[in-house]
């Protein structure tokens, strides 16, 4: 009894009750809203460790922003000791296990910046709530769900630092709560300085080819079927953008037309259908993503996204050409 | 009950081999977490899992941890915020980006062989291992599609780094995946032609140690 007593006071002690009343969900919207811009704009290296199942990847994650922009620098610290390099839209690939770098020069013009601008709705299919402070990588952290409030999208968990506002943890949740996909910093430094040697590879890449994308005149703009639509989406998604382009497995252009809820993303490809070729007919998942295929006359729709079987299924179906 | 260590040995066996039970994994990561021996045990068996796996030179994992963690305990922890930049709904670009990070460059493997058929294979050394041993490599270590067939994994694959890119993208997230479907249209260039002006100097956490 006495034990249980002293739990309470401990608890009541340890919880910050008085200050997360005054916490609503636009305050915990705007915390979200700050997170990116910290994670651009701080110096900071760590470990991150990626896990999705019972797959688990560590991370190294160098990065600095200066005057130039954002460079940074990470490397795979299990497995192959891949490295990804980055200097504002410029990113190098450098795959150890195939001897190979691959560079992407795309500037932002080549891809599409559009958002839908109407976001305010956003409160009506998740729930924000701010849940406590917990430490995570050694720092205190606030502690927020995001709840969705049907079945069409999956919830989210995030840990945000206290201090610098960086996100120091996160977790994909599925309609039970579990956690489908979790990243999270083991430990993290901020500086006021970061050491451009350390963001240089410790790849020589001198041996290694090269796959560039400098001649490229596929990434020209390509006209585009606006008659593909989707009539009826789920509730809360909109569509985003819509595109045309070369896929690498791919020899005809594919339509592609992306749908969003504000947090959750949506892709569908259409391309002409290949007689030859396999296709996905119904369900497919890896992870968290959910894919759903299915023919059309002489084209084939697919569904991609974080999102659940259902969601892109019903995306998939409602797809059309008008 | 065993002793704790040997518990952990088989729970570390366990997950590596993907035969651990959700619940357990989950168990097995946050005592990862709170525990360094653990961790570096776990990449021990990381290491050891790839060596069987024939995966060649690969770096020294935990000895590259401690080596990072040792300079990162000697330099001065501070902070200094850049510039000002807004982007309102870009909530999760952090996120993506690691997630993308961790995972594209895998899924990159499986790109670069349509690529290189495009130019016949006189004209790229990219798949000088064994095909057999590749695909290995790519059973072992990356997620797989619950629909497994070559060429819906392939398209799916495509599908998916290109999705990244572009859901990313409008998150103002960091754009690995288009680096990947950026394949499709390459030639494969000679550093010393057609490299694109990126300095590759040694230096790095490794060449100090």
């Amino acid at each position: 009894m006495k034990k249980g007593l002293l739990f309470l006071l401990l608890l009541a002690g340890l919880t910050p009750a008085a200050g997360m009343e005054q916490i609503t969900s636009e305050t915990v919207r705007e915390w979200l809203g700050r997170v990116s811009h910290a994670g651009e704009t701080l110096n900071y290296q760590g470990t991150f460790v990626y896990r999705q199942g019972n797959q688990l990847e560590a991370v190294h994650i160098i990065h600095k922003a200066d005057s130039k922009g954002e460079h940074e620098r990470m490397v795979s610290l299990n497995g192959v000791a891949r490295e990804v390099i980055r200097n504002n839209d410029n990113v190098t690939c450098i795959l150890p296990d195939n001897r190979s770098v691959l560079v992407d020069n795309h500037g932002p013009e080549n891809r599409l910046p559009s958002i839908p601008s109407d976001l305010s709705h956003i409160g009506e299919y998740y729930d924000f709530i701010f849940e406590g402070y917990e430490r995570v990588a050694s720092r205190p952290a606030r502690k927020v769900m995001i709840r969705p409030k049907d079945s069409f999208r999956y919830g989210y968990r995030l840990w945000i630092d206290d201090a610098f506002e960086l996100l120091l943890k996160s977790e994909l949740l599925d309609s039970r709560g579990n956690a489908i996909e979790q990243i999270m910093f083991t430990d993290l430094r901020l500086y006021e300085q970061i050491d451009d040697d350390l963001l240089k590879p410790n790849i020589s890449g001198k041996e290694y080819t090269w796959v560039t994308d400098s001649d490229d005149k596929a990434d020209e703009p390509m006209p585009m079927d606006d008659r593909w639509r989707a009539d009826k989406l789920p509730q809360g998604f909109m569509l985003s953008h819509r595109n045309k382009h070369h896929l690498p497995d791919t020899r005809m252009p594919v339509e592609h037309i992306v749908y969003t809820d504000g947090l959750a993303w949506v892709s569908v490809y259409i391309d002409k259908l290949e007689a030859q070729k396999e296709s996905l007919q119904g369900a497919s998942s890896m992870g968290a993503v959910n894919a759903y295929g299915r023919s059309m006359g002489d084209y084939h729709i697919t569904a991609v996204g974080e999102v659940p079987y259902t969601t892109v299924q019903l995306i998939a179906d409602a797809v059309n050409h008008y | 009950m065993g002793s704790p260590m040997i518990q952990h040995d088989e729970r570390l066996s366990a997950f590596v081999d993907g035969e651990l039970e959700q619940v357990e994994a989950d168990r097995l990561i946050s005592d990862m977490l709170s525990n360094p021996e653990l961790r570096s045990r776990w990449l021990r068996y990381q290491r050891a899992g790839s060596a069987l796996r024939h995966e060649g030179d690969i770096s020294s994992a935990a000895d590259l941890l401690a080596g990072v963690q040792a300079r990162l305990a000697s330099e001065p922890t501070l902070f200094a915020p850049q510039h000002r930049r807004r982007h309102l709904s870009a909530t999760f670009k952090q996120v993506a980006g690691m997630a993308i990070a961790a995972t594209v460059a895998a899924v990159a493997v499986l790109m670069i062989q349509p690529a290189e058929k495009a130019f016949g294979p006189g004209a790229s050394q990219v798949a000088k291992a064994p095909v057999a041993e590749q695909q290995e490599w790519l059973r072992v270590n990356t997620a797989r599609w619950s629909d497994d067939r070559p060429a819906v994994v392939m398209k799916l694959n495509s599908y998916l780094v290109n999705h990244n890119g572009y859901s990313t993208a409008v998150r103002g997230t960091m754009p690995y995946a288009p680096i990947v479907t950026a394949g499709n249209n390459a030639r494969p260039a000679r550093p010393d032609e057609d490299a694109p002006a990126i300095e590759y100097l040694p230096g790095g956490d490794n060449a100090s140690r």
